[in-house]
């Protein structure tokens, strides 16, 4: 079962990702986290396969955090969120390694949906979030 | 005494007469000499005793009247062409008061006013023959005068006056009596002379005295106005010292007030950046967050509706722009209040949005950075002060510089971080702007040095009219 991680303060925010997520991907299993202590705690537990991290975390550096959970976990795909489309993002989300960069502004359901479709495969899941099957 | 004979008979006794009258003669001629020695040797004394002129000749006349016995002595002093008494003694003292003696003319020929004009003794043998002394006969035989001398008397040898003697006989003052009488005269001059020397010191002495005394008082004055004085000034002395001692501690005081003054500053500045970001965070993060949710959630229920329900679908759909719009806003406001850039990617990021989001609004200015620093090497409390003091001075350089270039500068050394922002554009009188009051000063001049000096930094500010502005900002490091 293909695990997504949310990482996110805002909780009006988290939930409806969080319901659309389900609704796009129904077998993918999404856990929540609001802070950085509470998802460095769950990713131990949980292995997840993906993390949503928002930028700007209560008392926290987003950035910094995906620098070190990428150091820990390097097969843990990072989509850092960030509030604004702007190159400057961008590139901060890179130079900590984030696998990639979603705008909070800007973001559609279609950019969340084509992103995570192509990590699934990527990482050999199906597209509803279930495992392929082993051939 | 001899025998005359004639014709072998003695005469007579003439010759005895003629030898007893001239011894009589020469018997009488001692007695007279011997008075006036006496005379001379009591006058001398007297003048030893007396101090005073006018007793001197009244003593003068006493003696020589009573002891020379002569019926009359009087001194005589000249005033104007007359000769006055001064001084007289004698029985026939009322003389003086019948007679008038003047220094030449008619009344000028007697002995007093010959010896007078002509500084000698002068003798008359007899009034009763003397033609010059013919004014007076009547009065002088009257009182039995018949002969008189006159004496010159003087006054640091200039003839003054004389002393004028009467005697009943005729020829009674012979050459040694004039002598004797010249020499006393002499003395009276001399004890004249002496007196007025005496009196001269004495009156000298007195005025010294006088003086003396004046000047110990004038110096008892002075040194009470002085004591006076000095106690007035150590008085305000006092009131100067007690004064600056109050100042000194309004100033202790004034300098507290501003050290006061420049905490509330800083802890206002505080306050504000903090408000600032709190309301920004709040205006976007939160509600651009729930914003961002809520076109999710459209975006979601759109889906789940699919191609049903054209209606709400058409409802659904028209929502998301508006959305959209709002949280544009929202951005825009929060941008502007306090660029959450600051905090989640730090100063370096956000002068490269801002400068590039400047560039677009105001396409003619082109802005040449020069950054030296490393973000880590910025202390945090320094990056907002950073962003307000380039925010404010591009603000003003779009409003009135006019310029096409801009120069950034961020740079340090081992001791201080600068800022510079340099404008080629038209500049500004820098007196007139700081002498304009209130709103007029709308460069923002004052809040951007006040934020620099709050962090402990120092701000300058150049520009001259047609030759650009350099505004520059320095922080020491390691404070």
């Amino acid at each position: 079962m293909f695990k997504t991680m949310l990482v996110e303060d805002n909780t009006i925010f988290r939930e409806s990702l969080r319901d659309s997520l389900q609704l796009q991907f129904p077998a993918m299993e999404i856990v929540e986290a609001a802070n950085g202590p509470e998802a460095l705690e769950r990713i131990d537990s949980l292995s997840p396969n993906l993390i949503f991290m928002d930028i700007r975390l209560p008392g926290q550096n987003g950035l910094e955090l995906t620098e070190k959970i990428k150091n820990l976990y390097p097969e843990i795909i990072i989509i850092i969120l960030t509030n604004y489309d702007l190159p400057e993002y961008r590139e901060a989300a890179a130079r900590f390694k984030a696998d990639h960069f979603l705008s909070k502004d800007s973001m559609t359901h279609q950019e969340v949906n084509v992103i995570v479709k192509s990590i699934l495969s990527e990482k050999g899941f199906k597209g509803n979030g279930s495992e392929r099957n082993q051939f | 005494m001899t025998f005359t004979y004639k014709n072998g008979k003695p005469e007579g006794a003439v010759v005895v007469a003629h030898d007893i009258t001239e011894r009589k003669r020469a018997e009488q001629r001692i007695a007279r000499l011997t008075k006036l020695y006496v005379v001379l040797s009591r006058v001398n004394e007297m003048i030893v005793r007396t101090h005073d002129e006018e007793v001197l000749l009244r003593e003068v006349c006493n003696i020589v009247a009573e002891e020379g016995e002569f019926p009359l002595v009087w001194v005589g002093q000249v005033k104007g062409r007359q000769v006055k008494p001064a001084a007289s003694h004698g029985s026939a003292a009322d003389y003086l008061k019948e007679i008038k003696v003047e220094v030449d003319g008619d009344l000028g020929t007697g002995p007093t006013g010959t010896c007078i004009r002509e500084d000698r003794p002068v003798i008359n043998n007899d009034f009763d023959t003397n033609p010059s002394t013919a004014p007076w006969r009547e009065q002088a035989l009257r009182y039995g005068f018949r002969a008189s001398g006159a004496f010159p008397m003087h006054r640091q040898g200039r003839v003054v006056g004389a002393l004028t003697l009467y005697a009943p006989n005729p020829r009674a003052f012979d050459t040694e009596q004039v002598n004797l009488l010249e020499a006393l005269c002499a003395d009276i001059s001399y004890a004249l002379d002496a007196m007025q020397q005496e009196k001269l010191r004495t009156d000298a002495e007195n005025t010294l005295r006088q003086r003396t005394l004046e000047l110990q008082q004038l110096t008892e004055t002075l040194e009470m106005r002085v004591q006076e004085r000095t106690e007035e000034l150590a008085a305000i002395n006092e009131e100067l010292r007690a004064e600056n001692e109050e100042r000194l501690r309004v100033e202790i005081e004034l300098r507290e007030s501003e050290n006061h003054l420049r905490q509330l500053s800083t802890a206002l500045l505080s306050a504000q950046e903090r408000e600032r970001k709190l309301i920004a965070q709040e205006i976007h993060d939160s509600m651009g967050a729930s914003l961002a949710a809520t076109k999710f959630k459209v975006e979601t229920a759109l889906k789940e509706i699919g191609d049903g329900h054209p209606p709400t679908r058409a409802a659904l759909e028209s929502v998301i722009p508006i959305i959209q719009g709002i949280m544009e806003e929202a951005r825009r406001i929060q941008m502007s209040l306090r660029p959450s850039m600051l905090d989640d990617l730090g100063i370096l990021a956000t002068i490269n949005w801002f400068c590039r989001q400047y560039e677009s609004i105001y396409p003619s200015i082109r802005i040449k950075k020069e950054i030296d620093v490393q973000e880590h090497e910025v202390p945090n409390s320094l990056k907002i002060v950073i962003y307000r003091v380039l925010q404010e001075a591009l603000n003003n350089i779009a409003k009135h510089s006019r310029a096409s270039v801009v120069l950034l500068f961020l740079r340090k050394n081992s001791q201080t971080m600068e800022l510079i922002i340099r404008d080629s554009g038209q500049g500004f009188n820098l007196e007139e702007a700081f002498s304009r009051k209130g709103t007029a000063r709308g460069l923002g001049l004052d809040s951007m040095r006040e934020r620099v000096e709050l962090s402990e930094g120092s701000f300058s500010i150049e520009s001259r009219k047609g030759a650009g502005t350099v505004i520059r900002a320095t922080w020491p490091l390691n404070s």
